[in-house]
């Protein structure tokens, strides 16, 4: 069955910089945020996000935490550690990993706020309208379009005895285990 | 903040303003940048296309896992191994739900945490971990998408399952 996503308007346009070393993730991003008429910078490791974020003013980082040069805790600690104004920039820390352990880590490092990915579009946009104290993203009645994460059904109705053939051997090898 | 991180960052990035086709908005810096010469006069956007193939994709990403996992059995003390295992994990636990694939993001989900909690590797945790990686595949050749039915529920309960019984041990 296919879901539709929650339609929002926006009230201003925001500068936004995606760190972000996934060229899928990257451009996910880059769809749910250019959709609603955001600019959008695209860097691919945190050493290209603290250079990005010297050279131009963001509302927002939206900062992977693994990435390769340099991790996204070692970016935001550099840019909390900036002696100008960019030190300031809210930062948003989108993982995979959401364990209390490593939201604390995160928190630590300087972020203000953590979302787990796959990202949510509507905890996204809110999550953006809570750490900027301003309510950019207003749910709005309508629906913006079919939502790419849940347009696909679970495929139960497809499913064959030969798949549950294969499925049962799986779960008889898993006994073997001590 | 350090010297050496404001000096000798490598500003590789592109402004990029709405509206435009996705195609010709994407422009970026590093290594693993989006790549979309020859898509730009495509009616499909890269992230149409990925989801639209997005098995096919997820089949690469799998390729990377079981390859760190051979090498992974073969010297389960080295913790950089362990960590390309995690981080091949990792990646396929952020894309998958992206695209409708929740039961991959879950099973995904369920190495990266199962993988964390260990201080050394046993025999019995390379078996788990070989178990997420096969049910992985199942659900990649049934193309289970969503939670995967009661099949992919199965296979989900089934590896919750061995790692509670690997980890009670």
């Amino acid at each position: 069955m296919t879901e539709a996503e929650q339609a929002f308007e926006v009230t201003r346009q925001l500068k936004i910089l995606v760190a972000e070393d996934s060229p899928i993730i990257q451009a996910i991003l880059l769809r749910m945020l250019n959709a609603l008429g955001h600019e959008i910078v695209t860097v691919s490791d945190g050493r290209e996000a603290v250079g990005a974020i010297q050279a131009n003013d963001f509302d927002l980082v939206l900062m992977d935490m693994r990435m390769p040069e340099m991790d996204g805790e070692a970016a935001t600690r550099s840019i909390r550690g900036n002696p100008s104004d960019i030190a300031f920039t809210p930062i948003i820390a989108c993982s995979a990993d959401t364990s209390d352990e490593k939201v604390s880590r995160f928190m630590n490092a300087g972020v203000n706020a953590c979302i787990g990915k796959p990202v949510d579009r509507e905890k996204l946009l809110l999550t953006i309208n809570e750490i900027l104290d301003e309510t950019i993203h207003i749910p709005v009645d309508g629906v913006a379009g079919p939502s790419q994460k849940k347009e696909l059904s679970d495929n139960a109705d497809n499913q064959t005895d030969e798949d549950d053939q294969d499925v049962e051997t799986f779960l008889e090898s898993l006994k073997t285990v001590d | 903040m350090s010297g050496a991180d404001n000096g000798d960052t490598d500003q590789r990035f592109e402004v990029i303003k709405p509206p435009d086709t996705l195609s010709k908005r994407v422009k970026i810096g590093g290594p693993n940048a989006v790549k979309l010469d020859g898509l730009a006069d495509s009616d499909t956007s890269f992230i149409d296309n990925v989801a639209a193939n997005y098995l096919a994709y997820f089949k690469e990403d799998l390729k990377v896992l079981s390859a760190a996992f051979a090498k992974l059995k073969d010297a389960p003390g080295d913790s950089e191994i362990r960590e390309e295992v995690f981080t091949a994990a990792h990646d396929i636990k952020g894309q998958a739900g992206s695209f409708g694939y929740d039961l991959i993001t879950d099973m995904a989900n369920s190495l990266c945490r199962f993988l964390e909690k260990l201080s050394t590797l046993e025999k019995k945790h390379l078996e788990v971990v070989s178990f997420h990686v096969e049910a992985m595949k199942i659900a990649e050749a049934k193309e289970m998408k969503g939670n995967g039915g009661p099949a992919g529920q199965k296979l989900l309960a089934g590896l919750k399952g061995v790692v509670e019984k690997v980890e009670g041990t």
